[in-house]
């Protein structure tokens, strides 16, 4: 057995950890615990000297263990890794100890301060003894890539993919490609044509050659892991086995359905539409009531089932544009009709839309501002001699007063939800809900395309409501990340994975269920269950939950936790 | 319900600006005036009822009156939507809701008819020196019985009913209530505002224009009263004769101020005038003028040899009293000392409801 020879860095972190704790002191108390050949104080061990200084020490004192008491593991954890390996240690001889987050920066007695960051050091001490060299694991990477989804964001995700040579299946579960931009006239803020955008890049689409398209089709498996995935989809009764190392997720959205709102009585009474109803009405050049007029009194109401307590609480963040849309479009069809605009809150961020709002803020048209949270507008039938067909009632905000809106038309500008299937797409492609069904990304800011599947992207409505701008800006991000995961061509997984000891594993499978990246599956011949080491995260939820401890996660070991414990209790037990 | 009408705002074009879109209602203007106050929330919420075209809420408002065009909001507007010119827009409009005739509507929406009936004034006074045969003495004993006749019976016929008419609209309309007592002491207010526009001194920056405003009430006022009672046309008395120099100078020394500061256009009170606006005070000016210089032709004696000057005088002293007094801008003397009074009952209408909802939360 090899001599453990432990070296220990105690970070000053400029004032950050050396004001609150006798960095010196507790140097000098390292120095003589179990193993540890050396221990020393340094202003700043993430900078090029002190990485330099470990490096140095490695070789000359032949550590072959290292403790470094500074920041969070988040931070440098991966700088002093690498220093490690450029010592030639196994960079899994290492431990962390966090007094600075942990310590120094959360609490105010110095000398406290100091015996805790000993302890923390103890532990960290205690627990690299035990540590294993890891080895770094590859996967290949299959270059053809699944993108569920053939809306304008599914498509533009295929077109980019495929302009770089790559093989894509492109998925669809309607007949038809497009998706809601299909059924859109205009679009905001520069009210360009829908289809003049759509169209040709549909064609685009059908006609290149490393395009497959599979219409009414639907994903009745997806199993492996990034690089290697293998999916059985069905089509027409067929069903086809497909093979890819990347998935892009552009499901969309589902309208919301104003039937439930019983305020607005849509489809009992005949002239209120939704959004996309008034949409195919401007395609079809006809904005008619159903008594085939033209309507004088035309009310759009905004936020239908958006940012509501009842229905769902948030933000769809295209309609408050869009109503604004239909407003300038219908003002230049019907120039002689009043528009009134039903507003919670005007909400059109984004590049030109706010222009487009002062731009139309100057026309012929009424904001009248209600109660979303206790006072709906209530729409309902004009009486026989009324001069229009519905009345609106409405407390309206910005004049303190009730008043009635006449209206021959009403447009409902309906939210958008998550699709119906949204949970089934979630379980096949190994993605996470984050409420109302959207799902989550990896991190909110800085990886806001990937999930927390490798090579499993989400991109679009799927996430949360946006608009065509922001969905083809996000298919972008994901595209470059599967070329380049492409290009690479292998990808580097996780090493600190579970491990199952088959000789002690029973076969009760409750690690199956309590996996939350479904890397476990279960072996029927031996029965025992196998990790997949490609799809594990070394989360150690299975290796917790064992009931035979069978299950180990490698560098949180049994052992290693536990010395870990002993030698964080150690300090306690002397200092009282 | 209050049903909106999007086309009201068309018929406030013709009283001054057209375009009530500017407003959002950021409520900038409320916070900079000095006479906002709970309940009385203008100019916005003024602003707001004309965009919805709630006719009800306008006609019942007496904030347009309690604004004294300071000019602070227009300055400070970040949408340039004019907030005090709003309100002057909707004092000439409520000007003519409030008259019975409905002449006032007519001589403040059409140009052409105003014209015609200023000129069909004229040639009344004209006519009835030829019926004199321009005879000197009759001319301006006719003129001075004139003044008596016409200021009683403007009384009587308009200006009394047009007040009731504007009670109607602000209280009894709008069932507001309030202790009998300050039904009394509010028109101890009225009194006090009417001669003194105290009120205007809230205004931060309308100190000087306070001032000069009051001197020409008080001149106007007396030029009025040296005139039509103490005869000074007539008179030997030196100290009615002096005063109604004096009072007369003061009259068109002033109105001339006012007039080059609406050609000026340099603060936002001058920036827009409404042929109301011109009318008012250049008939004021020429009225003091003419007064003036009839009394110095009586003085010189020459007033035989230009018994002219005197029917100019008395055209423009007809044309003020049946056409600007009763249906023109000179009516603001009165609306503005009554929305004292009414705003004073309907603040302690509004304490009432307070109380009655405090009462109720407590309890």
């Amino acid at each position: 057995m090899e001599e453990i020879r432990t070296g220990v860095y105690i970070c000053w972190c400029g004032s950050n950890i050396a004001k609150m704790i006798d960095v010196q002191r507790i140097a000098s108390e390292a120095q003589k615990l179990p193993n540890v050949v050396m221990a020393r104080d340094y202003k700043y061990m993430c900078s090029d000297p002190g990485q330099d200084k470990l490096i140095g020490d490695i070789k000359e004192f032949k550590l072959n263990r290292i403790v470094i008491a500074a920041c969070s593991p988040r931070i440098h954890e991966p700088t002093f890794r690498k220093a490690l390996e450029q010592a030639g240690l196994n960079p899994y001889l290492f431990q962390m100890a966090n007094i600075r987050e942990q310590d120094s920066w959360v609490h105010i007695d110095r000398e406290y301060a100091t015996l805790k960051a000993l302890s923390l050091i103890k532990a960290a001490v205690s627990r690299v003894e035990h540590h294993k060299s890891l080895d770094k694991k590859f996967v290949e990477v299959n270059p053809a890539t699944l993108v569920i989804g053939g809306g304008i964001t599914g498509i533009s995700a295929a077109l980019e993919i495929a302009g770089a040579g790559k093989k894509v299946y492109l998925v669809e579960k309607t007949d038809a490609l497009g998706g809601i931009a299909a059924k859109l006239d205009l679009t905001f803020p520069y009210l360009e044509s829908a289809r003049q955008m759509l169209k040709p890049r549909i064609k685009q689409v059908q006609l290149h050659k490393l395009i497959d398209i599979f219409l009414n089709a639907s994903i009745e498996e997806i199993t492996g892991y990034v690089g290697n995935f293998t999916s059985k989809i069905r089509l027409k009764g067929l069903e086809k086995e497909l093979q890819f190392g990347n998935i892009i997720v552009a499901t969309g959205l589902q309208p919301f359905n104003p039937a439930s709102i019983p305020e607005y009585g849509y489809g009992k009474l005949p002239d209120i539409v939704t959004s996309l109803q008034l949409e195919e009405m401007l395609i079809q050049g006809n904005v008619i009531t159903s008594k085939g007029k033209e309507p004088k009194n035309i009310v759009i109401i905004h936020c239908v089932g958006s940012r509501s307590a009842k229905y769902h609480p948030y933000c769809s963040r295209t309609c408050c544009s869009t109503a604004l849309k239909y407003a300038n479009q219908l003002l230049s069809v019907l120039p002689d009709s009043n528009i009134y605009e039903l507003y919670a809150d005007m909400r059109t961020f984004g590049k030109g839309c706010e222009e487009f709002y002062s731009d139309s803020s100057h026309r012929k048209i009424l904001f009248l501002m209600f109660d979303q949270e206790n006072n709906l507008p209530k729409i309902s039938k004009a009486p026989e001699k009324d001069t229009s067909e519905m009345i609106i009632s409405m407390h309206e905000k910005l004049s303190g007063e009730d008043i009635e809106i006449p209206a021959d038309l009403v447009i409902l500008m309906t939210g958008m939800k998550a699709q119906p299937d949204a949970k089934d797409i979630a379980r096949l492609t190994g993605v996470s809900l984050c409420g109302n069904d959207f799902y989550i990304e990896k991190h909110p800011k800085l990886d806001p395309v990937a999930t927390t599947t490798d090579g499993v992207y989400i991109v679009g409505n799927c996430q949360s409501p946006k608009d065509i701008t922001e969905s083809i800006a996000q298919a972008k991000a994901a595209t470059a990340r599967v070329l380049a995961s492409i290009a690479v061509g292998n990808m580097e997984v996780e090493v600190t994975t579970a491990h199952v000891n088959e000789d002690v594993c029973c076969g009760c499978q409750t690690c199956i269920m309590v996996c939350p990246y479904t890397a476990i599956h279960f072996d029927e011949e031996k029965k025992v269950s196998v990790v997949n080491e490609a799809l594990c995260k070394g989360c150690g939820t299975c290796g917790s939950t064992c009931p035979t401890g069978a299950i180990e996660s490698r560098h949180f070991t049994d052992i290693q936790i536990l010395s870990q414990i002993e030698g964080l209790l150690k300090t306690e037990k002397e200092s009282i | 319900m209050n049903r909106i009408d999007p086309d009201f705002k068309e018929k406030l074009k013709p009283f001054g600006i057209g375009n009530w879109n500017e407003c959002y209602h950021c409520g900038n203007c409320t916070a900079t005036c000095p006479h906002t106050e709970e309940g009385f929330l203008f100019p916005r919420k003024g602003i707001r009822s004309i965009q919805l075209g709630l006719a009800d809420s306008i006609h019942n408002n007496v904030d347009p009156w309690l604004c004294y065009y300071c000019g602070d909001c227009s300055e400070t507007c970040p949408r340039n939507a004019n907030p005090g010119e709003l309100m002057m827009t909707l004092r000439r409009y409520l000007t003519t809701v409030y008259d019975w005739t409905g002449l006032a509507r007519i001589l403040y929406t059409s140009f052409p008819a105003l014209i015609i009936a200023f000129v069909l004034v004229a040639l009344s006074i004209i006519g009835v020196g030829f019926l004199k045969n321009f005879d000197r003495i009759a001319i301006m004993e006719f003129g001075h019985k004139f003044e008596f006749f016409a200021i009683l019976s403007v009384a009587v016929i308009i200006l009394l009913p047009n007040i009731l008419r504007m009670l109607w609209f602000t209280l009894v309309k709008e069932k507001v209530k309030a202790p009998f007592f300050f039904y009394i002491t509010g028109f101890v207010d009225l009194i006090v505002h009417m001669f003194t526009q105290k009120k205007t001194l809230k205004c931060e920056e309308n100190k000087l224009q306070w001032f000069e405003h009051f001197i020409l009430v008080l001149g106007y006022l007396l030029l009025l009263f040296t005139t039509v009672f103490l005869n000074w046309f007539g008179t030997e008395n030196l100290y009615i004769v002096t005063t109604g120099y004096s009072v007369g100078a003061i009259t068109f020394v002033i109105t001339f101020l006012f007039i080059i500061r609406r050609i000026r256009k340099k603060s936002e009170l001058s920036k827009f005038s409404h042929p109301s606006d011109w009318l008012f005070i250049i008939w004021l000016f020429l009225m003091g003028l003419t007064a003036f210089l009839v009394r110095v032709f009586i003085d010189l004696n020459i007033i035989g040899n230009h018994l002219w000057l005197y029917l100019v005088h008395l055209i423009i002293l007809a044309q003020w009293a049946v056409l600007i007094v009763p249906f023109g801008k000179w009516t603001h003397f009165l609306y503005r000392s009554f929305a004292i009074y009414i705003a004073k009952i309907k603040k302690e209408n509004l304490i009432k409801h307070i109380d009655k909802e405090l009462v109720t939360v407590t309890t």
